[in-house]
């Protein structure tokens, strides 16, 4: 009789254990408790923000946390530390981030544009205009007012797309970073804040920080090619900067409803209209 | 190379190697110090700014600064210095890396660290790393150039001051060959001397250091020979009597000069000395003996006579002068006596000028013959002579000199085969009475050799007249005076001396007379001074000595009462060395009884040598005589004689009788004399008493004896014998005096 009581004792433990286990999955106040860490490339936070609050809007119980950009590649480590959730990066992973866990995730291109404090009376560089200010044979605007080159990192990723624009470029990058007294703006957003407040500054810009931000910048034509996300797509515009999302296996669920949301159609649509030509579709996140 | 060389080249090596290697090891060393210190203070300052700014990113970011990579990574590859390869790291707690900005780095590597801080805590740490290799390469370089200085150095701190030294040695060597070349081939013969001292640094010797050939020469001994040998040794002493001008002159630094004759080869040098280094001497010998051989011929030429090898007229000008001036300082009196042939020009113009000059020749050296060393004959000329001669004595000591020189001439000369007679006339001038200058002298000489001459020849002739005639009279006097002692023309009388209490006669004194056949009776007086002057008084003195002790002895023996008999000695017979001997060999002869001979000397000659006079006297009083002072209080009063000398009698002298009465000085010295002669047990006489008047003084006064007119007068033989015969023998003894 015992034995019996025993047994019972046990098997009903056992049914209040999973129980409690189910009701744990279904219980949807453990959701409204998240906070999403999401940080990387200013240029790809610039088109987060947009999609997070419309997250935000349809899940208000969801916190999502937006610091200053670290850049891609600070982002992942402290993506791999625990430290984030989500990275929003601009260049492909590295084969030791992978190794070390990350997993990314396609999803778009924002054209990288050409752009000038608005006093620069100039709508259209060329390559070679390019070039010359880059290498320092030009220094000056057609009005005569110093030309003043905001540079990035070199391992930035907006340094990389310049690189490739011409087989010039990059010894010009690497002339203009030898100059003294150059100035260098360490995030996409400072680069962007330097480029609208300094007068003659000219610098690049992501398409979405233009868009979303609204900055007081002077787009300008590259080689008379506006940089959209049409021409990016018929491939008339060459500078380009990619969008991707890091993640890891740890990466918790609110963080990947996140992204589900990101890559559904609503998501590309608000993407799209912060000036990203999105490749990826709604399946790619899983 | 010598020692000293070697040790200049050892201690320029040392101090050229210490400094070579002192640059090449202290440049690089310096260098890598003071880069080093410069890298880490670099590297110091660059990884405080970085540890700075990244504290402020990580006070912004506190949370997620840590992967703020661009950020970070900017911070991380700003270099100060372009191509300055740099690792910048950015640490955490357990120096995990957060950043990193590698450039490769050679090994080895230094690396500086700063803390980064989140609110006063470290939190992580920047670490700025660079290679050595860049400095080291430079250190390297730094090294070789230095090593290469110090080489260079070397070099030139070795080569240069040796290069310099050898130069000057082989320059001092060149030059010590050419000045020992010189030193070894001059005439002159040099000598170097080393000066030695005692114990007190007083001057001891001299002796030779070195010599050359010339000196070996003059020294007539090898220079081995000659090292070390005393200095007085060689040159026959010739240095000796220099060498304190020559000390002095080298303690002083100047150089000396003079000359010395080195006898043994009779030559003359003249001595240079100098002092080439302290207590050495050099002496520089120039042969001067041809010189001084030619100044002599050249003086003799100019100052002598050709013929006869006398002082010419210049030279005897010459010495007359300086005669004069000596004369005139001493006031000494000088002869000038002008000498002329008879009929010279008669042997000239019958035998001719060489018989002449050969007759001159013979005279000149008869002439030579008769003058002192310290007098100067002269040749003034043709058959003219004369003769320069200073005197301190009267002109009868020039009368002599004339004389002799007349009877020097006088004897024949064998000239041309046959005997030649000639004789001269002297004329002689007296300075100062007959001129103070050569030139009155000469020509006053001159006038008296042609008075002379007028006076016939063959004679001398004084320029003064009164000189004349009294030179002449007192070489007559001295001529008689001999011829007399030779003749027997002396006799003596006696003067009684009485005693002053009762006049009775206790003694005599034995007086010389002279009974000249022409001149008749002449007292002493008149001749004695020429028998001083011409030392005929010693024969004379010792005659009347001898008489007077003969007479005394026939007296005695013939039975006169014994009395003292009293005989004058003049000091120069007093001074004869044989005189004691000639005394007692005259007592001897006589055999007289010594004790009743009294010898009388005056205070002057006693005194002419105190010491000597002591034992001359000490022994006369052996041969038993007494001694009486003659003339007491005229003469050398040294009273200090009194108690020394071994006197018996004091005669006062008969100046003082003269005013005794009427004189109170005189009677003082008279009272005085009495009084210290008894004290001192000394009897006392007084003669020249002439009056009764004086005897009653003297004798008031204390006298013991008196002599004089007043109680007799010199008496002949005769007479003084009946004198003392008269009177009673009881008072003719004297209490003093045993009876015969």
């Amino acid at each position: 009789m015992k034995h019996r009581q025993h047994r019972l004792v046990r098997a009903l433990a056992a049914v209040a254990l999973i129980t409690l286990y189910s009701f744990s999955l279904i219980c949807p106040q453990t959701e409204a408790a998240e906070t999403i860490r999401i940080n990387g490339s200013g240029s790809v936070l610039d088109m987060v923000k947009p999609l997070a609050a419309a997250y935000r809007k349809a899940h208000p119980d969801v916190r999502i946390d937006i610091e200053k950009p670290l850049g891609s590649a600070g982002a992942i480590k402290a993506l791999q530390a625990g430290a984030l959730e989500i990275v929003a990066s601009s260049r492909p992973l590295k084969p030791e981030e992978a190794a070390k866990g990350a997993i990314e995730h396609e999803y778009g291109k924002t054209p990288l544009l050409i752009v000038t404090e608005r006093s620069v009376r100039k709508s259209n560089i060329t390559t070679k205009e390019l070039e010359g200010i880059y290498e320092g044979n030009v220094r000056t605007w057609p009005n005569g007012t110093p030309i003043r080159l905001i540079l990035r990192p070199s391992s930035d990723a907006d340094i990389t797309v310049l690189s490739g624009l011409s087989p010039n470029m990059e010894h010009a990058i690497s002339s203009a970073r030898s100059h003294p007294g150059m100035t260098v703006a360490v995030t996409d957003p400072e680069s962007n804040d330097l480029v609208a407040r300094t007068t003659g500054a000219i610098g690049a810009s992501g398409l979405s920080a233009v868009v979303v931000r609204k900055l007081p910048l002077n787009v300008l034509t590259l080689n008379g090619v506006s940089g959209t996300t049409k021409n990016l797509a018929n491939g008339s515009y060459p500078l380009a900067k990619d969008n991707r999302f890091i993640t890891t296996t740890s990466t918790t669920a609110a963080a990947r409803k996140f992204l589900e949301f990101v890559y559904s159609s609503q998501g590309r649509s608000i993407a799209e209209k912060a000036g990203v030509l999105v490749s990826a579709n709604s399946k790619t996140a899983r | 190379m010598n020692s000293s060389s070697r040790s200049i080249s050892r201690v320029t090596t040392l101090i050229a190697g210490v400094i070579a290697v002192s640059l090449a090891v202290l440049i690089p060393a310096g260098y890598f110090a003071i880069s080093y210190q410069y890298l880490i203070g670099s590297l110091d300052a660059q990884a405080e700014i970085n540890a700075r700014t990244v504290t402020v990113r990580v006070a912004a970011n506190p949370e997620m600064w840590r992967f703020e990579e661009h950020r970070l990574m900017e911070l991380m590859e700003q270099r100060p210095w372009e191509g300055v390869q740099e690792k910048r790291r950015i640490l955490g707690q357990r120096d995990e890396v957060i950043v990193e900005s590698l450039n490769p780095l050679r090994p080895p590597t230094v690396s500086r660290r700063q803390d980064i801080y989140d609110a006063g805590v470290p939190i992580a740490k920047v670490e700025v790393s660079r290679s050595l290799f860049p400095l080291l390469v430079k250190t390297g370089v730094v090294a070789v150039v230095a090593v290469l200085t110090g080489a260079l150095v070397f070099v030139v701190l070795r080569i240069l001051p040796l290069r310099a030294v050898r130069q000057a040695y082989q320059s001092l060597s060149e030059s010590e060959v050419k000045y020992r070349s010189l030193y070894e081939s001059m005439k002159e013969g040099m000598a170097l001397f080393r000066i030695n001292r005692d114990e007190h640094e007083n001057l001891a010797s001299f002796t030779v250091a070195d010599i050359n050939p010339a000196c070996e020469v003059i020294l007539g001994m090898g220079r081995d020979a000659a090292l070390g040998r005393d200095g007085a040794d060689i040159l026959d002493g010739a240095l000796v009597r220099h060498l304190p001008d020559i000390v002095k002159a080298i303690s002083v630094g100047v150089s000396l000069t003079f000359e010395i004759q080195f006898t043994s080869v009779n030559r003359f040098f003249n001595v240079s000395v100098f002092s080439p280094e302290k207590e050495l001497f050099a002496t520089l010998f120039d042969d001067i003996t041809e010189r001084k051989w030619s100044e002599g011929q050249i003086q003799k030429l100019a100052y002598s006579d050709n013929l006869t090898g006398l002082p010419n007229r210049t030279l005897f000008f010459d010495r007359l002068n300086q005669a004069l001036v000596q004369a005139g300082r001493n006031s000494a009196q000088i002869a000038v006596l002008f000498l002329d042939l008879d009929g010279f020009k008669v042997v000239n113009d019958t035998l001719g000028h060489a018989s002449g000059d050969d007759l001159l020749l013979q005279v000149s050296q008869r002439l030579q013959r008769c003058v002192r060393s310290s007098d100067t004959l002269a040749r003034l000329g043709g058959d003219e002579f004369v003769v320069l001669a200073s005197y301190a004595g009267k002109e009868l000591n020039i009368a002599h000199l004339a004389q002799n020189l007349l009877d020097k001439v006088s004897p024949a000369y064998f000239i041309a085969g046959r005997d030649i007679y000639t004789s001269v006339s002297i004329g002689v001038a007296i300075f100062p009475e007959d001129g103070r200058d050569a030139e009155t002298l000469l020509r006053c000489a001159d006038m008296a050799m042609y008075s002379a001459k007028e006076g016939g020849r063959n004679c001398y002739h004084f320029f003064s007249q009164g000189m004349n005639r009294k030179a002449h009279e007192r070489m007559e006097l001295e001529t008689n005076l001999r011829l007399a002692l030779e003749r027997d023309e002396f006799f003596l009388e006696y003067q009684p001396i009485v005693a002053a209490g009762d006049g009775s006669i206790v003694a005599a004194e034995a007086l010389i007379r002279w009974q000249h056949p022409d001149w008749g009776r002449t007292m002493p007086g008149d001749f004695i001074a020429i028998g001083e002057d011409s030392g005929l008084i010693v024969p004379l003195g010792e005659w009347v000595l001898r008489t007077a002790c003969r007479k005394l002895k026939e007296w005695q023996q013939q039975g006169l009462a014994p009395l003292r008999l009293a005989v004058n000695v003049s000091g120069r017979q007093f001074a004869q060395r044989d005189f004691v001997d000639t005394v007692q060999k005259i007592l001897s002869e006589t055999g007289v009884d010594a004790r009743f001979l009294e010898l009388e000397l005056t205070e002057t000659s006693l005194m002419e040598s105190a010491d000597a006079t002591v034992k001359t006297l000490l022994r006369l009083r052996e041969l038993g005589l007494s001694i009486v002072i003659d003339d007491f209080g005229t003469g050398y009063s040294s009273l200090g004689y009194l108690k020394n000398f071994p006197i018996e009698r004091l005669k006062i002298d008969r100046s003082f009788i003269a005013d005794v009465c009427s004189n109170p000085s005189d009677r003082a010295i008279v009272e005085a004399i009495i009084a210290m002669a008894g004290k001192l047990g000394l009897r006392v006489v007084a003669e020249g008493v002439e009056t009764a008047e004086q005897a009653d003084c003297v004798h008031n006064c204390g006298c013991h004896e008196i002599q004089g007119y007043f109680f007799y007068r010199p008496l002949s033989e005769e007479q003084f014998l009946a004198t003392v015969r008269f009177v009673p023998p009881s008072l003719v003894v004297t209490e003093s005096l045993p009876l015969f």
